[in-house]
C-alpha cells in the first residue's frame, strides 16, 4: 500500500508532468503530410500567381479578404521573387502560361532597370537599387534559362551580376543598396537577408556560365555568410533563419564545400527544424496557439521549407550531412503538410467576394500578401521533390518557347 | 563520446546512486549482507525492467502523445531538475520518514527503494529520451551498466559508508546532483538544436 506522503509525491508529480504537457510539450500537428496534399497546395499556390497579375506585369501585393481591397502598397525585391517562383513552376510543371506570367514579370522589371559602369539594376522610378531586387531578378531570370535553356537574357544577367560584385564590401558582405542620384553605394544600414539573395544569384550565375569567375565572389559571400553576417547583423539568436543561403550552399555544393560551410548548413538545418516543430505546436491545440503566440505569415513558415528543402538537397549529396537527411524529410513533410491545411481551397474560396484572390492563398488577419504564395510555392515544390527523393533541382528538360518578355 | 558512454553517464546521473544511497542503507539496515545483496539484485533487475520497458516504448509513447523525440528531451531536462536541486542541497535522492525507517526489506523493496529511489521520474525519462535518441541497444547497455554499479554499490553499503563516511557520501551525492545538472542542459540544448 502507498503511504499518504507516496500518494501525495504521486500527486505533485503527475501536477508536475501536467503543467510540462500544457507548456513545454503541446501535442504537434502537421496537418495534411501527405505528398500528393502538398503538390496540390504547391499547385494552387502557383495558380494565384499567375492570376493575381495586372496588366503592367505587377503582381497583387496586398489583398484583404474582409474589406475586399488591394493595397496600392509595392515592393520590388518581393516582385522579382514572385517572377522566380513563376519560371520555376514553368520549368517543372512545363506550364506555358507560367513562362507568360514570369515573362510579364521580368517586362516590367527591365522597364526599370538603371544603367552604369557596365551593371544594370532594379531600381523602380530611378530611385534606390536595393541588393535583393537585383540578386532575386538574377535568380528569375537565371530560373528562366534552366527552364527554357533560352539565352536571350544571358547578358542581362551578366549586367546584374556585375552589379552585385560593384557592391561587394571588402569584408565579402554587401551594401545594401546603390544610390542613383550620388553614384554611390549606400553606406548606411544593411539588410539580413540581400546578402543571402546575392550569393545565390552569384552561384546560379556561376552555374550558368562556369569560367567565367562568378565563383570567386560567390566564394567570399559564402564565406562571409557562414562564418560573420551574425554577428555583423546582430543576429540575436544566430544563425539567421536565412532560406536563400541554404539555396546557395544547395547550389555550391558540387563545387566542394569547406567544412565551415558544411557546420554552418548543420547549425541552418536545426534552426529551421527547431522552428517547424514549434510551429508544429501551435497548430496542434488551441492552447498550443495560445502559448506559442499568434498565427504566423505563410511567407515564414514558406521560407524555413523553402530552406530545409535546400538542405536536403545538400544533404543529399555531401555525405557529412548525411545524418540529417531523415530527419529533414521529416519536418519538410511536417511543415509541408502544415501549409497544405492552412490554404485556402478552391470550395472555400467560394464565400468570399473574389474568389480568385482568395483561392490558394494563405491568409492572416484577413490579409494576404503575395510572398506567401511565393516563398509557399516554392518551399512545397522542393518538399515534393525532397518526397520523391529527387535530388536534381532543375526541370529534367527544358520547354520548348519562343516567348520573349 | 559515443552513444553508449553519452547514455551511461546521463542514466548515472539520472539514478544517481550516491544520491540514493542513503535511503537504502536506512530502509536495509536491518538486513543481513545475504538478505541486503539479494534485495539490490533485485531492485537492479526491476529497475532495469523498468527503464528497459520505457526506453523500448519511448516512440509509440511519444507518437500517442503526439509530441516528437527532440521536444520531449526539453521537457525531460525540466524533469530532471527537482531530482539535481534535491541532490545538490542535500545530497540525497530522497528524505525517508523516520517512522518508515525500520520496516522490513520485503515491505519496502519495490516502493520506496525501486520505485522513485532508483526508477524515479529522472531514470524514467532519461531512459526514453536516450532511447530515442540513440536507439535501444546503447540504452539498455547503458542502463544495464549503471543499475549492475547501483546494485554493487547497495550491496556494499554498509563498507562504502565506513571508508568514505556519511560526509563522503553526501558529498558524492552533490556531485550527482551537479553532473545532473549538466546532463539536463546537455538534453535541452541538444533538444532544441536538433533538426
Amino acid at each position: 500500500m502507498l503511504g499518504r506522503s507516496a500518494l501525495f509525491s504521486v500527486a505533485i508529480w503527475i501536477a508536475f508532468v501536467g503543467v510540462l504537457r500544457i507548456a513545454v510539450v503541446p501535442p504537434e500537428s502537421c496537418g495534411s503530410p501527405n505528398r500528393d496534399a502538398i503538390a496540390g497546395a504547391a499547385v494552387a499556390a502557383e495558380g494565384w500567381l499567375q492570376r493575381n497579375q495586372g496588366l503592367d506585369g505587377r503582381y497583387v501585393y496586398i489583398y484583404d479578404h474582409d474589406t475586399d481591397t488591394i493595397s496600392s502598397e509595392y515592393n520590388e525585391v518581393r516582385h522579382a521573387g514572385v517572377t522566380m517562383a513563376l519560371y520555376q513552376a514553368a520549368g517543372r510543371f512545363q506550364d506555358a502560361d507560367a513562362l507568360g506570367a514570369g515573362d510579364d514579370g521580368l517586362a516590367w522589371m527591365n522597364e526599370n532597370l538603371i544603367r552604369q559602369d557596365g551593371w544594370a539594376a532594379l531600381a523602380p522610378g530611378g530611385g534606390r537599387a536595393k541588393l535583393g531586387a537585383s540578386a532575386l531578378m538574377l535568380v528569375a531570370v537565371a530560373e528562366r534559362r534552366l527552364a527554357t535553356a533560352d539565352p536571350q537574357h544571358d547578358e542581362l544577367m551578366r549586367e546584374l551580376g556585375r552589379f552585385i560584385v560593384a557592391l561587394q564590401r571588402g569584408d565579402d558582405g554587401f551594401y545594401v543598396a546603390w544610390l542613383p542620384a550620388e553614384r554611390a553605394p549606400q553606406l548606411e544600414g544593411t539588410s539580413r537577408f540581400f546578402p543571402g539573395e546575392a550569393f545565390w544569384a552569384l552561384a546560379l550565375l556561376h552555374e550558368a556560365f562556369p569560367g567565367e569567375g562568378w565563383d570567386g565572389p560567390a566564394r567570399l559571400a559564402a564565406d562571409f555568410l557562414t562564418t560573420r553576417r551574425d554577428e555583423v547583423e546582430d543576429v540575436s539568436f544566430p544563425p539567421l533563419a536565412d532560406q536563400w543561403t541554404a539555396y546557395g550552399l544547395a547550389e555550391m555544393v558540387e563545387w566542394g564545400l569547406d567544412d565551415h560551410h558544411v557546420a554552418y548548413a548543420r547549425r541552418l538545418a536545426e534552426r529551421f527544424g527547431f522552428l517547424i516543430r514549434m510551429e508544429a505546436q501551435r497548430q496542434g491545440s488551441a492552447l498550443g496557439t495560445l502559448l506559442r503566440g499568434g498565427e504566423i505569415r505563410a511567407a515564414a513558415t514558406g521560407t524555413w521549407v523553402e530552406g530545409m528543402a535546400a538542405l536536403w538537397r545538400l544533404a543529399s549529396v555531401d555525405e557529412r550531412l548525411a545524418d540529417l537527411r531523415p530527419e529533414i524529410k521529416e519536418r519538410l513533410a511536417c511543415a509541408g503538410g502544415i501549409l497544405a491545411e492552412q490554404q485556402v481551397s478552391g470550395e472555400e474560396s467560394a464565400n468570399y467576394a473574389e474568389p480568385g484572390l482568395v483561392d490558394g492563398a494563405w491568409f492572416i488577419g484577413g490579409e494576404t500578401r503575395m510572398d506567401d504564395q511565393q516563398h509557399a510555392f516554392s518551399g512545397l515544390l522542393y518538399t515534393v521533390d525532397a518526397l520523391d527523393d529527387r535530388i536534381q533541382r532543375e526541370p529534367d528538360a527544358p520547354m520548348t518557347t519562343d516567348a520573349s518578355p | 563520446m559515443n552513444e553508449f558512454s553519452l547514455a551511461a553517464l546521463g542514466l548515472f546521473a539520472a539514478v544517481a546512486p550516491a544520491g540514493a544511497l542513503p535511503a537504502f542503507a536506512l530502509r536495509a539496515r536491518n538486513a543481513d549482507a545475504v538478505q541486503r545483496t539479494g534485495l539490490a539484485a533485485l531492485i537492479g533487475l526491476i529497475a532495469f525492467a523498468l527503464l528497459a520497458g520505457t526506453a523500448a516504448l519511448g516512440d509509440p509513447f511519444l507518437d500517442w502523445l503526439d509530441i516528437s523525440p527532440e521536444n520531449f528531451q526539453l521537457a525531460a531536462a525540466i524533469v530532471m531538475l527537482p531530482l539535481a536541486l534535491r541532490l545538490l542541497w542535500s545530497g540525497e535522492s530522497m528524505t525517508l520518514p523516520r517512522e518508515e525507517v525500520g520496516d522490513p526489506p520485503w515491505r519496502v523493496w519495490l516502493t520506496p527503494l525501486t520505485v522513485p529511489l532508483v526508477a524515479g521520474p529522472a531514470s524514467l525519462v532519461a531512459a526514453l529520451s536516450y532511447g530515442t535518441r540513440f536507439g535501444i541497444e546503447p540504452t539498455l547497455g547503458a542502463a544495464a551498466f549503471v543499475l549492475a554499479l547501483t546494485a554493487l554499490a547497495f550491496a556494499a553499503a554498509p563498507q562504502l559508508r565506513r571508508s568514505l563516511g556519511a560526509l563522503g557520501i553526501s558529498a558524492l551525492g552533490r556531485l550527482s546532483g551537479v553532473l545532473l545538472v549538466v546532463v539536463a542542459i546537455e538534453l535541452l540544448v541538444d533538444g532544441v538544436q536538433s533538426v
